[in-house]
């Protein structure tokens, strides 16, 4: 309460004295840039095609070093970046250092130093301020929009990609959709980028964040991103279970539940242990601990915050009924971790074979269910993401699925399997469309034999292996189709740790 | 309005038309249709304990001699009182269920009081009608105390689904006569014999209505001949075509060979150990299966497992398949697979409950599905349904056992710290694997441990309730939520 009171009070100090000096809106003129982003997203349906290009326009902020720090969001997918102040586009083209699209942050650089003429980097701010009213701003036409925007709290929610957690800013804000990267800014300084908006309730990510992630940008070597505990968990506030797990007095700690593969946990905590404290931060039973800045915040703030890959930290837990103290190593989570990714850059992996449309299942596909997809998709797919969120395991990195079949004599009587998943073909499990392509190099005899999960509307599928070449190429040549084949981008992320039995 | 009354007219007209045509035989059908009105009271799924309102609905019979009625099983079910309304008979009988088949949609009722229609004018029985012959439909549609009749064309005879029971399928044929609600359970006619009796209509599909066709009906009668209904036999074996070459090819099938592939077995199931997944069935009662499964059946085709439909339990079906490369004939044992009735909706029967420590156990089934709403599909978690719908086909031997649910909870200070309290799967309770309520009942009496550790069937997610506490505060929870029994097993 003393902090929060003695930032209000350099608030109040402050802001007269930059209006003395000079009007906000010209000295944030200088430093906020719109963006216009061209984009194509590939069509899911169709993943050998893309749509129809689109725009968006937001906005970055001009940092130090030519930097330019936007939201992921804005950049997703772009086929052109462009950037305007005062109401003229700048004919320069921006390179993308970093996307985290964990945090929901890009960071951009301007190459030709000319091209930002007129325009001046701005400061971090040392912290976020607790209380009280920032600006958020952003171009419309030649007018720099400021709008006052009330802090009325901090939480900890997952990201953009559901892995990494951390505190997001939140803010009443006068200003109308916006969310798109709009900068904020306290004290000529920036305070956090916004990166979602829910009608006046505008969401940012806070400094604390945005300097760690443009420290990890800017460093050498490829980006590595932020860290994770990466389990699943439930409260412990029930004094039934904290007794029954041989926990004394009130109950504090989570409560782990399963511990995936590849996590900072694996290998070192497990299922029924109770998490007391993330080095040296006491969690109460729901997972809470003392930020010094922004009061009670979930832990994930702590390790986003604090710490970088491969940091190791103390944890201490209560297992068996005896407490232990023990070293973990900081891992990341990202997307690709997880057994259906939730993002996607690039091209969908697909396969056409004998017709079969085949790819790997990812959260983009399901989203061809449309606004309710978590709801609407077939429940055979949507239970590997919403059942079994936990991630992949060594053995079951991805879901291959035939999504549709391209109906040719060739396949004649299989036109009905549809998003149904392959669990083998030739008698290989298939975990990757590398893998798919590798096992139709090795038919059964002379055929291909495709083994389809429970609860598929045929179990079995048998193609000629002797005309499937040359059926695929007239199926190809039928359909308009350019390619057969596109193997993933991103080869799914290695997994470490040991913790079989565990997730 | 306006349509309707045009409707009406066009009814009333056509009444007009047909009382001289048919004359004499027309008075006595009038006899031997009835109208029966039903005041039918459910369980309550989501208050287990509870029963729901009482409802009046109105449908029709017709008398097959002997005393007996025969109607739809959704006229008569979850029954508290029945009565039977004879045409220009003032006096309702009261009446009782002799034999209800929900999985075939027919019933036999009978007055109470012995005797009492013994009089009435018994229809009798024809065969099939022909495709594209004219059928009469006798009833009191819409609630109305006159006896309709309409015609209609047989547009069609086919597999369909059965909806009171929502997980049957059997013959049935379409007409274009209207079938509507309180039509349910009237005779179709053709030639003055019975050869349907009307049930269903269809919501896709403009004037159109449903019989259940003489195959059916006789196939019922024969069950019941004992004196007891059985129902259906089931195959159990889950069947994909193989139109494909390859498919066949690698089958080992010969050139002029047809057949269907089993992909599983169910267990528990008639075909269990006669029949293997990856066995062709070539044959069954000696006809040749065709690719898509169909089989030839009276200058139609029908799919082969009307075959098995037709039959009673204990009959045994002979199926040829070809099994590793050799042709065997298998004679299967037909019984019946009470391990599909989660699947269907629920009659003459109380929700299966247990309350414990203001907790609601249910079983896992359709009924507990649709205290998420009609559209269940949509609005039920993911987990419930992924457990419902796709598990016991990943983990056959889920099929064999009931799954039960954590429904909900009544909030009290010995539950009100519990993280998970809602539509959860039960694993184990106090490390006893749960396949059925009673297994919950039995650990929840009779474990003496201070804690009861309730695992859920997702994500390792845990309860814990305190043994003592929740014991003492078991009659003041049911007191103060107003349950009458903690359970009804």
């Amino acid at each position: 309460m003393k902090i929060c009171s003695m930032i209000l009070l350099v608030f109040f100090v402050c802001a007269p004295a930059l209006t003395a000096e000079e009007p906000a809106d010209e000295r944030y003129s200088r430093s906020v840039v719109g963006l216009e982003v061209t984009y194509q997203m590939w069509d899911e349906d169709r993943p050998w095609a893309k749509t129809t290009p689109q725009t968006r326009s937001g906005s970055a902020v001009l940092l130090e070093g030519s930097y330019l720090l936007t939201d992921a969001q804005m950049v997703d997918h772009a086929t052109l970046i462009q950037l305007a102040t005062f109401g003229r586009s700048r004919q320069v083209e921006p390179e993308i250092v970093a996307i985290d699209t964990e945090v929901n942050l890009a960071l951009l650089r301007v190459n030709d130093p000319g091209a930002l003429e007129g325009l001046e980097p701005i400061g971090l701010a040392a912290a976020t301020p607790t209380s009280g009213t920032v600006l958020m701003a952003r171009w419309r036409g030649q007018q720099l929009e400021m709008a006052a925007s009330r802090i009325t709290r901090f939480e900890v929610r997952r990201g953009w990609g559901g892995g990494v957690e951390h505190t997001f800013l939140f803010m009443r804000t006068d200003m109308a959709g916006g969310g798109w990267g709009e900068p904020v800014f306290e004290s000529g300084a920036l305070v956090g980028l916004t990166v979602s908006q829910s009608e006046m309730l505008s969401r940012a990510v806070p400094v604390e964040i945005l300097r760690r992630f443009i420290a990890k940008a800017t460093a050498n070597g490829p980006y590595t991103g932020f860290p994770a505990l990466g389990v699943m968990w439930q409260t412990n506030s029930d004094p039934a279970v904290s007794r029954f797990l041989g926990q004394e007095g009130e109950p504090r700690g989570i409560l782990i539940r399963q511990v995936p593969w590849g996590t900072s946990a694996c290998g070192v905590l497990k299922p029924r242990d109770i998490l007391l404290e993330l080095d040296g931060q006491t969690l109460d039973a729901e997972g809470f601990y003392l930020h010094p800045l922004f009061g009670r915040l979930r832990f994930g703030q702590h390790l986003a915050e604090n710490y970088d890959l491969g940091d190791t930290v103390k944890v201490r837990v209560l297992r068996d009924h005896r407490e232990l103290e023990l070293d973990m190593t900081l891992r990341g989570y990202p997307s690709g971790l997880d057994l259906i990714p939730y993002h996607r850059q690039g091209q969908p992996a697909y396969v056409i074979a004998g017709g079969l449309v085949i790819r790997e299942l990812d959260v983009p596909y399901l989203r061809t269910w449309g606004k309710d997809w978590d709801k609407n998709a077939p429940i055979g797919l949507l239970h590997y993401f919403s059942v079994f969120r936990e991630g992949q395991t060594p053995s079951s990195r991805r879901k291959i699925i035939i999504m549709m079949v391209l109906p040719s004599p060739y396949n004649v009587g299989y036109q009905y399997s549809r998003d149904e998943v392959i669990d083998s073909i030739n008698g290989q499990p298939v975990d990757s469309i590398a893998d798919v392509v590798a096992a139709f190099k090795e038919p059964l005899d002379r055929f291909h034999l495709l083994e389809l999960s429970p609860g598929s509307s045929r179990r079995q599928i048998v193609l000629d292996a002797q005309g499937f070449e040359s059926a695929t190429a007239d199926i190809l040549e039928e359909y308009g189709i350019p390619a057969a084949l596109h193997l993933s981008d991103q080869p799914p992320v290695n997994g470490d740790g040991d913790c079989p039995g565990d997730y | 309005m306006r349509r309707l009354s045009a409707c009406l007219l066009v009814i009333s007209c056509l009444g007009a038309f047909l009382v001289p045509a048919l004359g004499s035989e027309e008075a006595a059908l009038e006899r031997s249709v009835v109208r029966i009105v039903n005041y039918a009271q459910r369980g309550n799924w989501y208050t287990p304990w509870d029963r729901s309102g009482v409802g009046e609905s109105s449908g029709t019979g017709f008398a097959i001699g002997g005393g007996l009625v025969m109607t739809n099983a959704h006229v008569v079910s979850d029954s508290r009182a029945l009565r039977i309304y004879v045409y220009n008979d003032p006096e309702p009988r009261e009446a009782e269920v002799v034999h209800i088949a929900h999985d075939s949609d027919l019933a036999l009722i009978r007055p109470v009081e012995q005797g009492a229609l013994d009089d009435l004018p018994a229809l009798t029985f024809g065969g099939m009608p022909a495709m594209r012959t004219t059928v009469d439909t006798l009833g009191y549609p819409a609630g109305g105390v006159r006896l309709s009749s309409t015609q209609g064309v047989v547009s069609r005879i086919e597999e369909q689904l059965y909806m009171h029971s929502g997980k049957d399928l059997h013959l049935t044929v379409q007409t274009d006569a209207a079938i509507n609600p309180g039509n349910s359970g009237g005779p179709v006619l053709q030639d003055g014999k019975v050869v349907g009796v009307a049930f269903q209509g269809n919501a896709g599909l403009e004037n159109t209505g449903f019989f259940i066709p003489m195959e059916v009906i006789q196939r019922f009668l024969n069950d019941v001949a004992d004196g007891r209904y059985d129902g259906y036999p089931e195959l159990g074996a889950e069947t994909t075509g193989l139109e494909n070459a390859a498919g066949r090819a690698r089958a080992g099938m010969k050139p002029e060979e047809t057949g269907v592939r089993v992909d599983s077995v169910y267990k528990g199931s008639s075909a269990e150990n006669h029949i293997l997944a990856g066995d062709v069935i070539l044959k069954v009662e000696n006809r040749t299966v065709a690719n898509d499964g169909s089989v030839e059946d009276g200058g139609g085709r029908i799919s082969f497992g009307l075959l098995v439909d037709r039959k009673q339990i204990g009959d045994s079906v002979p199926i040829q398949v070809l099994r590793d490369g050799k042709r065997l004939k298998v004679d299967v044992p037909l019984t019946s697979f009470p391990m599909g009735d989660a699947h269907g909706h629920v009659y003459d029967r109380l929700p299966r409950y247990y309350v414990y420590g203001g907790l609601v156990f249910v079983p896992l089934n359709l009924e507990t599905l649709k205290t998420f709403g009609g559209d269940w599909h949509v609005k039920a978690g993911k987990e419930i349904l992924y457990e419902f719908l796709l598990r016991p086909m990943i983990q056959p031997e889920l099929m064999l056992q009931e799954r039960v649910v954590l429904l909900r909870r009544l909030k009290h200070p010995v539950n009100s710290d519990m993280a998970f309290y809602r539509n959860q799967v039960l694993e184990r309770v106090n490390g006893r694997p749960i396949t059925c309520l009673e297994d919950l009942v039995e650990t929840f009496e009779n474990h003496k441990g201070d804690f009861h550790l309730i695992e859920f069937s997702n994500r390792r997610r845990i309860g814990v309730i305190n043994r003592l506490d929740a014991d003492a505060a078991h009659g003041e929870i049911l007191q103060r939520y107003g349950i009458q029994e903690d359970r009804n097993l």
